[in-house]
């Protein structure tokens, strides 16, 4: 027996391990993990790493022109805007998403208190960092489609870091 | 009796030097600074969890918050994870608790909403389903059909072994016992069983034997 660490008490004979392997591809077939889990996981460790405060999704605002096959413009939906609040103990987001200049997605948010804040939008590649103004608003103007998580801190220090939980561009 | 104990305990240290020891230095280098060798073990290792996972029955959109929560969870109990070759057995002991609950929930509220009993399964905690572990696939191919046919009769338990057996790379006895909650001395004998089954239903099976 090549293998032993497959065979105690019950050898596996070529017939067992043939069986076994079409299992295998069986099941790689019918039931693969879904693509991007990985890369979703390991965005997700590098987030929770930041040890940030996670917000609650609050509010999620779906336009009611976005009725599929309604015989408009293809792939029209997309490109409408959402609107999406998000709330921890001290701060409270709302972002909108609309289409931006070169295809991507802008990021239209308000957070309040109104105060200045620095903003970073991490991305399973990479991460751009902003600033709101005085008033808490603070614009991304193009960020490509994708999975994305904004991180908040109060620029005066004040307060924990916070995270809106992983959202879809 | 002696001899069997003594080579499944070999298993256990022969395979620890696989995924088991990758895992263990994974998280010591997570500890110290250096996040890049967990990242490889999610990557190696979130297959084998999947499958732990719906082998137990949970939808797969389900399971995929299920597989990684268990990664969040790894890393947020790095401190107290010390053993380095517990660190596999506690990913699959996870990944099999967390989706016991979502199956456990899924059947409360089933219960809740449906007027008529369930017939009730061999309950009380562990590896109680009576659903079928995975919803029928889209088979094309014959022979597929067959095999899967003949895998979703067999127990319940035979399904999760041989599953696990099948996908992970060289299953040890000690990770298939934690995942199946048999003792590790019986996981030879119960596989070797549920092979044999397996076989004999295929081997009675047209779209198998002609194919």
């Amino acid at each position: 027996m090549s293998d032993e660490g497959l065979s105690a008490d019950v050898p596996m004979d070529a017939d067992d391990l043939a069986v076994l392997a079409e299992l295998a591809r069986l099941f790689e077939r019918v039931d693969p993990p879904p693509r991007g889990l990985v890369d979703r996981t390991l965005f997700a460790l590098t987030l929770e790493a930041l040890q940030t405060q996670v917000m609650e999704l609050q509010h999620l605002e779906q336009p009611a022109l976005s009725v599929r096959g309604d015989g408009g413009a293809p792939g029209r939906e997309s490109v409408e805007a959402r609107t999406i609040t998000f709330t921890a103990d001290a701060v409270t987001v709302m972002i909108t998403l609309s289409e931006g200049p070169h295809g991507g997605v802008r990021i239209d948010g308000w957070s309040a208190p109104a105060t200045r804040f620095v903003v970073d939008l991490y991305r399973p590649d990479d991460h751009l960092q902003t600033e709101s103004d005085d008033d808490g608003a603070f614009v991304i103007p193009d960020v490509p489609p994708g999975l994305a998580s904004l991180v908040l801190r109060r620029a005066d220090g004040a307060g924990p870091a916070v995270s809106t939980p992983v959202i879809e561009l | 009796m002696n001899r069997t104990t003594d080579s499944a305990t070999d298993d256990v240290g022969a395979t620890a030097s696989t995924l088991g020891r990758r895992a263990g230095a994974a998280l010591a280098a997570y500890r110290a600074g250096d996040p890049q060798p967990l990242a490889g073990l999610v990557r190696e290792a979130t297959p084998l969890l999947w499958h732990v996972v719906r082998a137990q029955g949970v939808e797969r959109d389900e399971a995929e918050d299920v597989v990684q929560g268990v990664w969040l969870a790894l890393v947020r109990n790095a401190a107290t994870i010390r053993e380095p070759d517990a660190v596999l057995a506690w990913l699959l002991v996870s990944a099999r608790r967390a989706a016991w609950q979502v199956v456990r929930r899924r059947r409360d509220a089933q219960r809740r909403t449906a007027a008529l009993p369930e017939p009730e399964g061999p309950r009380g905690g562990d590896l109680a389903s009576t659903d079928p572990p995975v919803e029928a696939p889209v088979l094309v191919a014959e022979r597929d059909t067959a095999l899967w046919r003949s895998f979703s009769a067999l127990p319940e338990r035979c399904q999760q072994i041989l599953r696990f057996v099948a996908m992970a790379d060289r299953p040890d006895y000690r990770a298939i016992a934690t995942v199946t909650g048999l003792q590790v001395t019986a996981v030879g004998v119960t596989r070797g069983r549920c092979l044999a089954k397996l076989r004999t239903l295929l081997d009675r099976d047209e779209g198998w034997v002609s194919t």
